[in-house]
């Protein structure tokens, strides 16, 4: 037996092994590393549109100066939990989003106490994404103060009359000056096309809240 | 008993040292961070739009090479420099590479991959056989 196991050994011995190189490891490495650098420093400058995808129950709270959007659609949709069950949600799409004076803000129970995530532009620049679609759940409660909100008011006539100036099917919104207290459970978000320039993105626990 | 544990490990052991194995581990777990990471607590299996969808296919894509470099291992530098195209992409299309875990891991692995090779086999030099019986001598 004994000698039956030291001559598999000794077979085995016969196997190729390898080895790594740590120059060509790092022959690789440091070009890929030095792209990731232009890349996140692209897109902190704006300059490299990203797309994000998040899950999960939030609650939001956006504060908005100044924003237009092109509304295409809220259409119902279901999504399956880890336990098979369904649930309805409705889904909003936005697409050509241009926000300035944008704080958002969401708020997560954990273990270890609140943790709020806010994304803040500063003073002057704006917040683009091409494509945005989120999936309500449930809204509790949705308060709107102080500016207005348009719906298909994009273009007036020469005389001041506004005229329709969407596409088929979608809703142009123009907002001004909006704090919107959105209480609701949001399933899902996807962005695509996102630029973010001089945005502050700040999380933790002693984070506040836009408002 | 204990031998037969010493020599399954002799042989696992083997088997790890003869293919890229932790470049293997490492973009394995790179791309399943890529891919579940939009996923959270819920299983949607496809969100809408680039980011949901990108998410499934890139993290996917570099999950299915870690065990790829196992299997096929004569194909690391390919593999290796597809992984790190990959994670790369997967920094615009989701999620900023899985919040950029994923991405970092990915590239670390494709790379090992990439850097990996079989060491050259040493041409033993025979051994001086003792000479045979002298010949008489003419």
């Amino acid at each position: 037996m004994a000698a039956v196991s030291r001559h598999a050994i000794q077979a085995g011995a016969n196997v190729r092994v390898g080895r790594t190189r740590w120059r060509r490891f790092l022959g690789l490495l440091t070009p890929a590393l030095i792209v990731v650098m232009l890349m996140v420093s692209g897109v902190l400058t704006g300059g490299l549109p990203v797309s994000i995808a998040a899950e999960g129950q939030r609650r939001i709270k956006i504060e908005i100066e100044d924003m237009s959007a092109t509304g295409y659609g809220a259409f119902p949709r279901f999504f399956q939990t880890q336990d098979g069950r369904k649930h309805p949600v409705v889904v909003v799409g936005l697409s050509g989003v241009r926000a300035s004076g944008l704080c958002g803000s969401g708020k997560v129970q954990t273990p270890l106490g609140d943790y709020v995530l806010r994304v803040e532009t500063k003073g002057g620049q704006q917040l683009r994404a091409d494509d945005l679609k989120f999936a309500i759940e449930n809204i509790d409660g949705a308060d709107l103060a102080g500016g207005a909100i348009t719906l298909n008011r994009h273009d007036t006539a020469p005389d001041g009359t506004p005229v329709d100036s969407g596409h088929e099917g979608t809703l142009p919104i123009t907002a001004r000056s909006v704090l919107l207290d959105l209480h609701a459970d949001v399933r899902w978000v996807t962005v695509s096309g996102l630029k973010l320039s001089a945005v502050d993105l700040t999380g933790g626990t002693d984070v506040k809240e836009c408002f | 008993m204990r031998l037969r544990w010493e020599l399954s490990w002799a042989r696992w052991g083997r088997w790890r040292r003869s293919r890229p194995f932790w470049a293997g581990l490492v973009s394995l777990v790179g791309g399943l961070t890529i891919l579940l990471l939009p996923a959270g607590q819920f299983t949607v299996l496809a969100l809408p739009g680039i980011a949901g969808l990108a998410g499934f296919l890139l993290g996917g894509l570099i999950a299915a090479m870690g065990p790829l470099l196992w299997f096929f291992p004569e194909q690391r530098v390919v593999l290796g420099i597809a992984i790190v195209l990959l994670a790369l992409a997967s920094f615009v299309y989701s999620n900023l590479g899985g919040f950029l875990i994923g991405m970092l891991l990915s590239i670390i692995g494709g790379s090992l991959a990439f850097a990996w090779a079989p060491t050259p086999q040493r041409s033993i030099p025979p051994r001086s056989q003792p000479s045979p019986t002298p010949r008489p001598r003419p």
